[in-house]
């Protein structure tokens, strides 16, 4: 399918996450690497342009998009082989803006401005010799896709946004001035089936940066974090 | 002085790189808390005569090292200045500097402080401390910012 006006669109993919929380010049123990290897996931999407019949010149390619990715059955455990309860939930909505560029390789461009939270939960009753990096982000999402017609049936998936952090999350808090931003970068591909049915492989990447400010004193002492997360997802999308 | 155009360039494409990649932040000076962290601070800073790994970092470091008779000692200290004496806290926190425009101990920002700046080979005004004598070690160093801070 290439690139189309359409009305409205739903998704669904089963994916896989991972999740990488690394801090950068750690003092003492407690600021410990994390890692979330494999997490499997479920994730569905809505889109809609309710102007896209109209011949309103703008209005018409003025869209709608919300997304979930919900874990389960996630294990996840510290080094020390110490389990711990964990949850895993990405959400998002925007505004989106659509262009399209004619051509043999037709294209479709996306400007969008909206909301996107990982909400990544952890617990234990076990006394642990680690910081436990659980983190409910929530950011204001600036950015662009595109979707470019390669060959046939086969389309070419990418974007990428920035995320400024309205709330960095928990683990923040036990850090003195923490400073805490995002981006984030999509990759994928879209391969038409049937008229409005297409099949998906796609790919995200979302790195959180933050920076410390440690005065000597504080118990708890890093220059900054790393928290990266990926997600793969293999599904389908109907747009009408 | 000179600098190298192809240092600059590196410092450059890197700090763009951050910009995009984003980089997360680093510690200007690890060693310092890894010193403090291994004389178990926070809890031994606050200066008394039982005060942990530091001691009683006046007694143990601003006396030996600044009190000498021409210096920062009881009888007409430089700069009026005297770390010697009981109370030290009381003449130094939030007190500017004699000649420099810096608070002596400021807790909240005990980095910026005179009293640790001048431990550094270059302080913002005057000569590094002690004079004529050895630099403090970098695990006094890291006592002294704990006693400031925990003014």
């Amino acid at each position: 399918m290439a690139a189309g006006r359409i009305e409205v669109s739903v998704s669904a993919s089963a994916d896989v996450g991972s999740r990488q929380f690394k801090y950068s010049d750690p003092v003492g123990p407690l600021p410990a690497t994390y890692l979330l290897p494999f997490a499997p996931m479920a994730s569905f999407g809505l889109e809609t342009y309710p102007f896209a019949s109209s011949y309103l010149p703008v209005l018409r390619d003025l869209g709608f998009r919300g997304r979930i990715s919900q874990g389960f059955a996630l294990s996840s455990e510290t080094p020390q082989g110490v389990a711990i309860e964990t949850s895993w939930t990405r959400f998002g909505g925007e505004v989106r803006q659509r262009f399209f560029v004619p051509g043999p390789h037709a294209m479709e461009l996306g400007v969008y401005v909206g909301a996107d939270a990982s909400y990544f939960g952890m617990n234990t009753t076990t006394p642990l010799p680690a910081l436990l990096p659980a983190a409910r982000t929530t950011a204001v999402r600036l950015g662009f896709d595109a979707r470019l017609l390669v060959a046939g049936r086969l389309s070419l998936l990418w974007g990428g946004a920035y995320l400024a952090t309205t709330s960095p999350g928990e683990i923040y808090d036990r850090f003195r001035s923490p400073s805490v931003f995002g981006i984030d970068g999509e990759l994928g591909g879209a391969f038409g089936i049937m008229p409005g049915l297409e099949a998906r492989l796609t790919g995200r990447y979302t790195r959180y940066v933050a920076s410390f400010k440690p005065v000597i004193g504080d118990q708890i002492v890093a220059g900054g974090a790393l928290d990266e997360q990926l997600q793969f997802g293999l599904g389908v999308r109907y747009a009408h | 002085m000179r600098t190298d155009p192809s240092a600059w360039s590196w410092r450059l494409a890197f700090g763009a790189l951050c910009l995009l990649a984003g980089c997360p932040g680093t510690l200007a000076d690890k060693a310092l808390y890894e010193a403090a962290l291994d004389a178990g601070r926070p809890n031994g800073v606050e200066g008394g005569a039982d005060a942990g790994p530091c001691g009683d970092v006046v007694a143990r470091i601003f006396v030996p090292t600044c009190g000498g008779s021409a210096c920062h000692g009881t009888n007409a200290p430089q700069q009026d200045l005297d770390l010697v004496s009981p109370g030290l806290a009381s003449r130094v926190v939030g007190v500017i500097a004699k000649g420099c425009s810096v608070p002596l101990a400021d807790p909240a920002d005990p980095e910026g402080s005179l009293i640790y700046q001048k431990l550094s080979p270059t302080p913002p005004c005057g000569a590094p401390m002690p004079l004529a004598r050895p630099p403090l070690s970098q695990a006094d160093e890291a006592c002294v910012l704990g006693w400031i801070a925990a003014q």
